[in-house]
C-alpha cells in the first residue's frame, strides 16, 4: 500500500471545511475549500523557480512529490454570507469555474477568466434556487447537449431528503443521466432538454427562454433500510458506488437487461468495528 | 468517539482504498478534536496484475488481429460469419491461447503466473465448448459434438499418446512395454478415438498371438462414432455395447485386466469411470463426452445438463462446484446470456468474454437468441476500458470501441481519449496521432489545451505558443499571445524558431501577427537590415496591438535604432518624414491613452509609469533629431 506524506498542513478556515475538490489537472493543481465559515478558498500548489529541470513542476502531471513545493492561498471568495455546503468545479472545457452552495439555498458560479492568475475569480451566476439549505451540487459533462447544466430542479415526488446528487459522465449519451440519493434510495433520471426552434430563432439569447428539461425517471436502486450518503460513477456510467451509513459500499451495476443489481459488497473489517465501537457513519 | 469515512482510488492501478477515521480530543485540548486515519482497506477492482503482464500484452496484440481480420471478413458478408470461418478463427484464437500458456510456463512460477495459465486453461476449455454446443450445424448429435470437443480440449489423450511412442522412438522399444502404454489406450477411448486405439492395439508386439486383443481390436475397428448423428444408427451402437457386455459376462477378456477394464467403460460402468477419475483425469468434464457416449448414447441437447450433473456427483463427492464447474453447467443449459455473465466477473477474464461474445453474435444462428439487448457492444465497451488503463494498449482499445457498432462510439472515444492522462509531450503526441487518425476533434483540442496551459504555468512561451497553435482556436492563440507579450523577455521572443515554420499560421490571430512581425524585427535587426527593421518596427507601434506594458519594449527599441543611425554620419534617418510624423502623433495618442487608462491605479505602479514616460521622452527626442537630420540632409 502506498505511504501517505502529510504535505502541508493549514489552517485557514473558522470552521469546520466541508468539502475538498480539486480541479481538473489541466489548470494544474488547484485545489478548493469550504466551510462552515461561509467561505470558499482557492489553493494552488507552486514550486520554487530553479533551474533543475529535474525537479517536478506543477502542470498536468506534476510528478514526484517535492517537499519545495508550497501550497499557497490564492483567494478566498466570501459572497455566500452562510455556510457554504458544497463546492464543484465545472467540466474543463467550461474554463476554470467553481459553483458552490449554501445552508440557505444560493448557489453561486464563479470564474476565473485568466486561469494563470487565480487572485481574480468573477461572478458569472448568483441566485437563491431553494427555500431551503442546498446540500449538493453536480455539473453534467455532457458536452454535446447544453453542457451547462447544473442541478437547478427539485423533484416534487422527493420527500425524504436529498443527500446527494450526481451526473453521469456524457458517454455520448443525446440526455443527461442524474442519480439523486434520497433516504436510502438512488434514483436515476433522464433529462431530455427540448429545444424550441422558433423561440431560439427569434432572437432569444439566453437558452433558457428557448429550452425546456423534460425528466424521465428510470430506476430505483434500494437495498436496505440505511441511508445513502454519496454517490460515485464510472466513466461509462454503467456501474455506480454508493456509500451507505451503515459503513458499507455497494457497487450497482446496470446488466445486459437494463436492471440495476448489487455486483460487489465491501464492508468494514469486524474486527476494527468492535474495537471502535462502530454507531454508525455521518458527515 | 466518531467516525467517518474517506476513500481514494487509483485509476491507473485500478485499487480503491478505504480509510476510516477516528476523532478524539486531548486531555490538553478537550475542545479541539483531531482526526487519525485509520482502517485501511484496498481493494483491487482489477487484477491489473495480469494485464500489465508481457505475456498478456502478446495475447491481447494476437487477439486483435484475429478480431480484425473477423470484423473485415464479416464486414463482406453483411455482418456475419460462415460457420467454415467461425470455425477456422476459432482454432487460431485458441491456438493464442495455447501458446501463451506455452509462453507462461516457461518462465519462472509465481501466484501470478498460475492463475493466469488456470484462466487460460479455463478459456480454452469453455471456448471449444461454446463451438461444440452453439457453433455447429443444425442435425447433428451432441453426443459426437461433446467428444469432438474433447478430442480438441483435453490434451491428456495426445500427451499419453506421444510420451508412448516417443519414449518407443528414442529408446527403441516395443511401446507396448511403455508402462503408460494401456493408460494411452483407454485415454483414446475416453474421448472417442478409436482409430488411434485400434492402431495401438494392434501395433502391440503381442497381438497377433492375442486372442483377446484381435477382438478388442474388431470392437473398436466396428464403433463409427459419426453414425451417430443419425438417431437411426443408434441400435446399431447398442447392439455393438450389448455385444461387448456379453463378451464381458462370458469371461472373455477374464484374462486381460487392462481389456477387461476398457470393455466396462464401453458398456458405461460408472465403477469405472471413477475409478478413471481418481487416476487417470484431473477434471470431472473431461470425462462428460465418453459418459454420454456410452451411458447415454441417444442422449440429445436437453439431456446433456442433467446427465453431466449426475456425473459431477458421481466422481466429485463433498466439494461444490468452483466457477468453471458452474459455468459449464450454464453452457450445457443453453444459457449463454448466464454464461457469459459468469465468465465477465471472472477476474481478469474480459478478453475472453468480449472475444467469444463477438464470434457468437457472427454467426447466423437461431439457437443463440439476442434477449433484444446488444451484449457484443456492451462487453467490447468494457474490454476497451481495461485496455485504456495500459498506455501500451491504447492503440488496441480505440480499435475495439470503434468496432462495438455503438452509435455514439465516437463520442465515446472522443471523451476518453481527452481524458487519458498525459505525461509528457512524447504521449501528447501519440494521442494526437490517435486524434488526428479518427477525427476526435474534441479530444484534439482538450490534449493541446491542455498542454499550452502546462508551458504556460511553466512559463515556457515558445512550448506553449506551439502547442496553442496547434489547437487552431484564435481565441487560445490570442490568449498565450497575449502572454508572450507581457510575461517573456524580448530577447527570448526574438530566439523563438518556431516562427520560421509558421507558414500562414501566424494569421490565427493579431495577437500571433504582431509576434510574428516583433520576431522579424529582432531578425532584420540582427542581420543588419536597419532600415527595414525601422520600418517592421514602426508598423508594429502603428497597429496598436501590443498590450501597454510591451510598449516600452517598442519604443526603446525604436529608439535604440534611430539614436545608432543619428549618431552616424550619414543625415539620412531610417524612416521618412511622414512616418516620424505619424509616430510622434501615436507618442501623443498613446500617453493621453494611457494617463485615462492609468486613473485611479495605486501608487506602487507609479514607478513602470515614469519608466514609460521617460522612454517617451527620450523617443521623442530623437525622433525630432531625425526629422532634423533629414532636413539638413535635404538641404545638403
Amino acid at each position: 500500500m502506498n505511504t501517505i506524506i502529510n504535505a502541508t498542513t493549514k489552517e485557514t478556515h473558522g470552521g469546520a471545511v466541508w468539502k475538498v475538490r480539486w480541479a481538473h489537472p489541466t489548470f494544474g493543481q488547484i485545489l478548493a475549500t469550504c466551510s462552515f465559515d461561509n467561505t470558499v478558498h482557492i489553493f494552488e500548489e507552486t514550486v520554487p523557480d530553479t533551474s533543475d529541470q529535474s525537479l517536478s513542476r506543477t502542470g498536468v502531471q506534476s510528478g514526484k512529490f517535492d517537499s519545495s513545493n508550497r501550497w499557497r492561498r490564492r483567494r478566498a471568495l466570501t459572497d455566500s454570507g452562510s455556510n457554504v455546503t458544497d463546492i464543484q468545479f465545472a467540466p474543463h472545457f467550461l474554463g476554470l469555474m467553481i459553483a458552490t452552495c449554501n445552508a440557505l439555498g444560493k448557489v453561486i458560479i464563479y470564474e476565473a477568466e485568466d486561469v494563470l492568475d487565480l487572485d481574480n475569480w468573477t461572478i458569472v451566476f448568483e441566485g437563491e434556487v431553494f427555500k431551503h439549505r442546498c446540500g449538493s451540487l453536480s455539473w453534467s459533462t455532457n458536452r454535446y447537449r447544453h453542457s451547462d447544466l447544473t442541478i437547478k430542479e427539485s423533484f416534487g415526488e422527493l420527500t425524504d431528503q436529498v443527500t446527494y446528487v450526481c451526473f453521469a459522465p456524457s458517454a455520448g449519451l443525446s440526455f443527461h443521466k442524474l442519480a439523486v440519493a434520497v433516504g436510502a434510495r438512488i434514483q436515476i433520471y433522464n433529462i431530455h432538454v427540448h429545444t424550441d426552434e422558433n423561440l431560439k430563432s427569434n432572437d432569444h439569447h439566453d437558452y433558457m427562454d428557448y429550452t425546456s428539461l423534460e425528466t424521465e425517471k428510470v430506476s430505483v436502486l434500494e437495498n436496505g433500510k440505511s441511508q445513502v450518503l454519496r454517490i460515485s460513477w464510472n466513466i461509462i456510467g454503467d456501474t455506480i458506488s454508493a456509500v451507505y451509513s451503515d459503513g458499507v459500499v455497494r457497487l450497482w451495476k446496470c446488466t445486459f437487461k437494463n436492471n440495476w443489481e448489487v455486483v460487489s459488497v465491501v464492508q468494514p473489517s469486524q474486527e476494527n468495528s468492535s474495537k471502535q465501537g462502530v454507531q454508525g457513519i455521518y458527515y | 468517539m466518531a467516525s467517518s469515512q474517506l476513500y481514494t482510488s487509483d485509476f491507473r492501478n485500478g485499487s480503491v482504498v478505504f480509510y476510516g477515521s477516528t476523532t478524539t480530543s486531548s486531555k490538553e485540548t478537550p475542545q479541539a478534536k483531531r482526526s487519525q486515519l485509520t482502517n485501511a482497506v484496498e481493494i483491487k477492482f482489477n487484477t491489473d496484475s495480469t494485464l500489465n503482464h508481457p505475456i498478456c500484452h502478446k495475447l491481447i496484440y494476437d487477439f486483435h488481429a484475429i478480431f480484425t481480420k473477423a470484423q473485415s471478413v464479416a464486414r463482406m458478408e453483411g455482418g456475419r460469419l460462415r460457420l467454415e470461418d467461425v470455425l477456422i478463427l476459432n482454432r487460431r484464437y485458441r491456438l493464442a491461447i495455447r501458446n501463451a500458456v506455452d509462453l507462461i510456463q516457461a518462465e519462472d512460477e509465481n501466484h501470478t503466473t498460475r492463475e493466469f495459465i488456470e484462466t487460460l486453461c479455463a478459456a480454452d476449455t469453455l471456448w471449444s465448448l461454446f463451438e461444440a454446443i452453439y457453433m455447429k450445424p443444425q442435425g447433428r448429435s451432441i453426443v459426437v459434438d461433446l467428444l469432438e470437443w474433447a478430442r480438441e480440449s483435453f490434451e491428456f489423450a495426445t500427451e499419453l499418446l506421444n510420451t508412448v511412442l516417443n519414449t518407443a522412438t528414442s529408446t527403441g522399444t516395443a511401446y507396448d512395454r511403455h508402462e503408460l502404454y494401456w493408460n494411452a489406450i483407454i485415454a483414446q477411448v475416453l474421448v472417442g478415438d478409436f482409430t488411434a486405439a485400434y492402431n495401438l492395439l494392434t501395433g502391440n508386439s503381442r497381438f497377433e498371438k492375442d486372442v483377446m486383443m484381435q477382438r478388442m481390436a474388431k470392437i473398436f475397428r466396428s464403433l463409427k462414432i459419426d453414425m451417430l448423428h443419425d438417431k437411426n444408427n443408434l441400435d446399431d451402437f447398442v447392439g455393438i455395447q450389448k455385444h461387448v457386455r456379453e463378451l464381458l459376462s462370458s469371461g472373455q477378456f477374464k484374462n486381460s485386466n487392462d481389456l477387461a477394464f476398457i470393455c466396462s467403460i464401453l458398456i458405461g460402468d460408472k465403477t469405472a469411470f471413477k475409478q478413471i477419475f481418481e487416476g487417470l483425469s484431473q477434471n470431472w468434464y473431461e470425462l462428460l463426452p465418453a459418459y454420454i457416449l456410452f451411458c447415454h448414447p441417444g442422449a440429445d441437447m436437453g439431456h446433456v445438463l442433467q446427465i453431466s450433473k449426475n456425473l459431477y456427483n458421481l466422481l466429485v463427492i463433498g466439494k461444490q462446484p468452483v466457477k468453471l464447474d458452474e459455468t459449464i453447467f450454464t453452457v450445457l443449459s443453453l444459457d449463454y446470456l448466464k454464461a457469459i455473465q459468469l465468465i465477465c466477473n471472472t477476474p481478469s477474464s474480459l478478453w475472453f468474454a468480449a472475444h467469444l461474445t463477438d464470434m457468437i453474435y457472427k454467426i447466423n444462428n437461431d439457437n443463440v437468441t439476442g434477449e433484444d439487448v446488444d451484449i457484443r457492444a456492451t462487453l467490447l465497451l468494457d474490454y476497451a476500458k481495461t485496455l485504456f488503463t495500459v498506455p501500451q494498449l491504447w492503440e488496441i482499445a480505440v480499435g475495439y470501441v470503434l468496432e462495438s457498432g455503438l452509435e455514439n462510439a465516437m463520442e465515446l472515444l472522443d471523451t476518453q481519449v481527452a481524458e487519458l492522462p498525459i505525461d509528457n509531450v512524447k504521449i501528447a503526441n501519440r494521442l494526437l496521432h490517435i486524434c488526428q487518425k479518427y477525427d476526435l476533434v474534441r479530444a484534439h483540442l482538450d490534449i493541446t489545451k491542455a498542454m499550452t496551459l502546462k508551458f504556460e504555468r511553466e512559463s515556457e512561451w515558445s512550448e506553449a505558443l506551439c502547442w496553442a497553435i496547434r489547437n487552431e482556436t484564435t481565441e487560445l492563440v490570442t490568449q498565450v499571445a497575449h502572454k508572450v507579450l507581457l510575461h517573456a523577455r524580448p530577447e527570448s521572443i526574438s530566439q523563438m524558431a518556431m516562427f520560421e515554420q509558421l507558414a500562414d499560421k501566424f494569421l490565427l490571430s493579431p495577437a500571433l501577427i504582431f509576434l510574428h512581425k516583433y520576431y522579424q524585427f529582432n531578425q532584420l535587426t540582427k542581420r543588419g537590415y536597419l532600415q527595414q527593421a525601422a520600418q517592421t518596427l514602426c508598423d508594429l507601434i502603428e497597429l496598436g496591438l501590443a498590450p501597454p506594458e510591451f510598449h516600452t519594449v517598442l519604443f526603446e527599441n525604436m529608439a535604440k535604432i534611430l539614436n545608432a543611425s543619428n549618431e552616424g554620419d550619414d543625415l539620412n534617418s531610417l524612416i521618412d518624414r511622414a512616418t516620424i510624423c505619424d509616430l510622434m502623433r501615436r507618442l501623443t495618442l498613446f500617453e493621453t491613452q494611457e494617463m485615462v487608462r492609468t486613473q485611479g491605479i495605486p501608487e506602487n505602479q507609479i514607478l513602470e509609469r515614469t519608466k514609460l514616460n521617460s522612454q517617451i521622452t527620450v523617443l521623442r527626442r530623437i525622433l525630432i533629431q531625425s526629422l532634423a537630420n533629414r532636413a539638413l540632409a535635404k538641404t545638403t
